[in-house]
């Protein structure tokens, strides 16, 4: 079930995030918290400059694309699992503790073995897949498990295979928790992605944010950041209008 | 369809076991409709399950003709509709009831999807999708549904028992026709003794803790039953001899929890 918010709360929340952005601006122009902290202004002025704009454009379009490829593999890889968990019950137990031991690895201690393994072009988009799978397979996962009784009665009734159950039924049935699943991997995906940029990527947003460190460009530091956020941010809010049309359609 | 000797325990965790089934036997003829009620907790939903094979007994055996429930479900020749409708909210009127033919790897026949639709008066909704709809109108795509492959054996569990009481008899009155025309053999669970008087052949009623047969009546009452017969003298006497039946019923229901071992 989608909990709309209460009526009324667009002002609200329009106001709250004016006031956080006046407190940022406020305290970056009086150094309250140090040169380490600029205001949102002097962030801003690092897009007025070309290079710099282009810079983290271009460093953003890379990090998006990584982050893009990365949900779609984790996507394909916790779909595959999660219909093989319900599609042969027996393989569940092992399927489950496979997708969570993959998952319980600290992917930034093996960033340098996919650096060698993987290539540094290929690393962003395989750290990213490894953050994004868990959430969608836990999701889809539950969806399928958790299907309607009355549903599932039926096609038992009527002597469905599991396999046509699981295309006609349970699959459809978990599409709202499976797009629910993508919606919450977004962000990680993002994550993931410039973590494997850090490891030694040659674009990305990550490489920025290392190099802007490095040679303590503070503005271009936070511009880097405050975009990563933006991306997280504007891929949650894209699954989160499909999920709503995968609920209203696929879903009581 | 024959019933026979058949026993069902659930266990409770450490509380011991509960047995929900003693011992129930009985016959269905070819074409007959049979309604089960009883009080809550009696166990007619699990009977129905069983027969359906959603549940395994833990003695005793269905038939139905020569079939059990596992290989009349194989054959894709059993069909049901319970209290929750269970349609898929992503398919149309049209393709909710062509949903057994999907199920059964079957091409679907829109003729006769179409001509199901309009034996329960929903014609015109073909296209609509089951949140357009009322309950009632759910209920009647579930039950077009239920007959769709042509089933041996219908189990119908409580179809109309979340629906309003003007809504049910709406339906009751509408649809009996519907099942003496078909002339399959059908069971109906409902806890309703006008709706079971209505529409059965014949009437069971069980008791509960543990679940078994207290009463059988034979409903001889001509057909179609309609306002007029279901307000006469009968039809009432009828009611009444049941719901006392039922009333007994309740009264001899005791606590049937074995113990742990």
């Amino acid at each position: 079930m989608i909990r709309q918010a209460p009526r009324g709360g667009a002002p609200l929340r329009a106001v709250g995030t004016l006031l956080f952005l006046a407190a940022w601006e406020a305290i970056g122009r009086t150094g309250l918290w140090g040169e380490s902290f600029p205001a949102l202004s002097t962030i801003g002025g690092v897009f007025v400059n070309d290079a710099s704009r282009n810079l983290l454009l271009r460093a953003l379009g890379r990090t998006a694309e990584s982050a893009s490829y990365g949900l779609a593999l984790g996507a394909i890889a916790a779909l595959l699992l999660a219909s093989a968990s319900s599609l042969w019950p027996r393989l569940r137990i092992g399927l489950d503790t496979l997708a969570t031991g993959i998952y319980a690895i600290p992917t930034i201690t093996f960033g340098p073995v996919f650096i060698l393994v993987a290539g540094p072009e290929a690393t962003p988009i395989v750290l990213s897949a490894l953050s994004a799978y868990f959430p969608i397979f836990v999701a889809l996962d539950s969806g399928l498990r958790f299907a309607p009784a009355a549903q599932r009665d039926l096609a038992a009734v009527l002597g469905a295979s599991r396999a046509r159950a699981f295309g006609r039924v349970d699959f459809p049935a978990a599409l709202p928790a499976f797009v629910d699943g993508l919606r919450l991997a977004a962000p990680g995906a993002v994550l993931g992605a410039v973590l494997g940029e850090w490891f030694g990527a040659p674009r990305g947003l990550g490489v920025v944010i290392i190099s802007s460190l490095q040679n303590v460009r503070i503005p271009q530091l936070w511009a880097a950041a405050l975009l990563c956020v933006t991306c997280s941010l504007l891929a949650y809010v894209l699954l989160s209008a499909l999920h709503r049309q995968a609920h209203r359609r696929y879903a009581w | 369809m024959r019933v026979a000797g058949i026993f069902k325990t659930f266990p409770l965790g450490k509380k011991g076991s509960v047995r929900a089934l003693d011992a129930i036997s009985f016959d269905m003829a070819q074409r007959e409709l049979v309604a089960v009620v009883g009080p809550s907790g009696c166990g007619k939903s699990t009977l129905l399950r069983i027969i359906a094979g959603l549940e395994t007994p833990d003695a005793g055996e269905v038939r139905i003709g020569a079939d059990t429930p596992a290989t009349l479900t194989a054959r894709h020749r059993l069909g049901v509709a319970f209290q929750d409708h269970g349609l898929l909210p992503w398919l149309t009127v049209a393709g909710n009831i062509g949903l057994p033919y999907r199920l059964a790897g079957l091409p679907p026949d829109p003729a006769r999807i179409a001509a199901l639709a309009g034996m329960v008066g929903l014609s015109k909704f073909l296209e609509a999708v089951p949140r357009q709809l009322s309950g009632g109108m759910r209920q009647r795509v579930s039950l077009a549904r239920s007959i769709a492959l042509d089933p041996v054996l219908l189990l119908l569990d409580e179809p109309f028992g979340a629906l309003d009481l003007v809504t049910r008899r709406t339906l009751n009155q509408e649809l009996q026709s519907l099942w003496t025309d078909l002339g399959t053999t059908t069971l109906l669970i409902t806890h309703s003794v006008e709706e079971a008087v209505q529409l059965a052949d014949r009437v069971l009623v069980m008791a509960a803790r543990p679940g078994r047969i207290h009463a059988e009546f034979r409903i001889d009452l001509p057909r179609p039953r309609d306002r007029a017969l279901t307000n006469s003298l009968p039809f009432l006497n009828l009611v009444q001899a049941v719901s006392s039946s039922l009333d007994d019923a309740s009264a001899a229901s005791g606590e049937q929890t074995e113990p742990g071992a």
